[in-house]
């Protein structure tokens, strides 16, 4: 048996090029769906999640500003050469000192303290210096 | 042409940012042709609903991918078909010869008494699915989606003499596999069919 002649299979490629098969119904639905999961509705997502976790957020902010503190206490008392203070502004004034706690280590490495401005931390200092005056 | 490429830049940006409307536009223009294309190439309605789902989704998820200066957005989608399709296959696990040549398909399985139009199809499909996936790819780009020789070669990221080559050995293993129907292949009157010469 002889190949088809290249009129043939045109003729044939040509038959077969009308049968277009169609998508399926669901397909439009299908990706039409994981486009809105992936994009329509994405901006609506951080916008939940910051609602669901603002105490969170608030708890986290809360303790770093009590560890900022705590680290500024400990650290304007004990190291007189922390030249990595520079808001603390009440160094000389440490509680530990005046109450004989010893020479502790300076924090190393944490620096929430240094992170936090020196406006915003000044309420806690001034705090800080009651607590060290009792 | 420019028009159009703008359009398309603007309906993909749009969709890629959310733009619900501007996906459904570009949907409706090109989901039927990257089907069409993605069946032929995989021989599988269902692996074609996938393929095409996947290339809208990859395409409005890294629309940064698209250079309009390269070729339109028609030809891009076209490449995202032909590489989905290759993973289609290598996760399917079948054994592949890109580019081997076809063996002599003296027995073929295809049966075709009473052949209707479907039939006929259904036969021709079967042969092209029976053809090395490199062969296909520049087959079914050519003769089936109508591009030129030039678009189907920046597709396949391959030159012109190459995608000739391809072509030419696909229209030979295709005239053997289908030799069967060769009274079929010619209807009452039918005018010569001019062909271009893959050679």
């Amino acid at each position: 048996m002889n190949p088809l002649s290249e009129n043939q299979l045109d003729y044939l490629l040509a038959k077969a090029k009308h049968d277009q098969r169609v998508p399926s119904d669901e397909l439009f639905k299908s990706a039409l769906s994981k486009y809105q999961t992936q994009f329509t509705r994405r901006p609506q997502g951080p916008r939940i999640a910051f609602r669901t976790s603002t105490p969170a957020v608030a708890l986290i902010t809360a303790l770093i500003l009590v560890v900022g503190v705590f680290l500024g206490r400990v650290s304007w008392t004990t190291s007189s050469h922390s030249s990595k203070a520079p808001t603390l502004t009440v160094k000389e004034t440490g509680s530990c000192a005046s109450q004989g706690a010893g020479p502790v280590m300076p924090p190393t490495g944490l620096g929430f303290a240094e992170l936090i401005p020196a406006k915003e931390i000044t309420p806690y200092i001034v705090r800080g210096q009651k607590y060290a005056k009792q | 042409m420019t028009d159009d490429r703008d359009r398309d830049v603007n309906l993909l940006r749009n969709a890629s940012n959310g733009n619900e409307w501007a996906f459904c536009t570009l949907f409706e223009e090109y989901h039927r042709a990257m089907f069409r294309c993605s069946y032929r190439l995989t021989n599988s309605s269902s692996a074609a609903d996938d393929i095409t789902q996947e290339c809208f989704l990859q395409l409005v998820m890294h629309p940064e991918r698209f250079d309009p200066k390269r070729g339109s957005l028609r030809q891009y989608m076209y490449g995202m078909v032909r590489n989905l399709s290759r993973q289609f296959w290598r996760v399917a696990g079948r054994e592949v010869l890109w580019d081997d040549v076809l063996n002599d398909t003296e027995e073929t399985s295809i049966s075709f008494d009473s052949l209707e139009q479907e039939e006929l199809s259904r036969a021709v499909q079967c042969a092209v699915a029976q053809l090395p996936p490199l062969q296909r790819e520049a087959l079914v780009l050519v003769a089936f989606e109508e591009l030129s020789l030039q678009q189907a070669a920046d597709i396949l990221g391959t030159d012109l003499g190459t995608l000739k080559s391809r072509l030419f050995r696909a229209r030979g293993a295709l005239r053997r596999i289908l030799r069967p129907y060769g009274e079929h292949a010619v209807s009452p009157g039918q005018k010569e069919v001019p062909h271009e010469s893959f050679e």
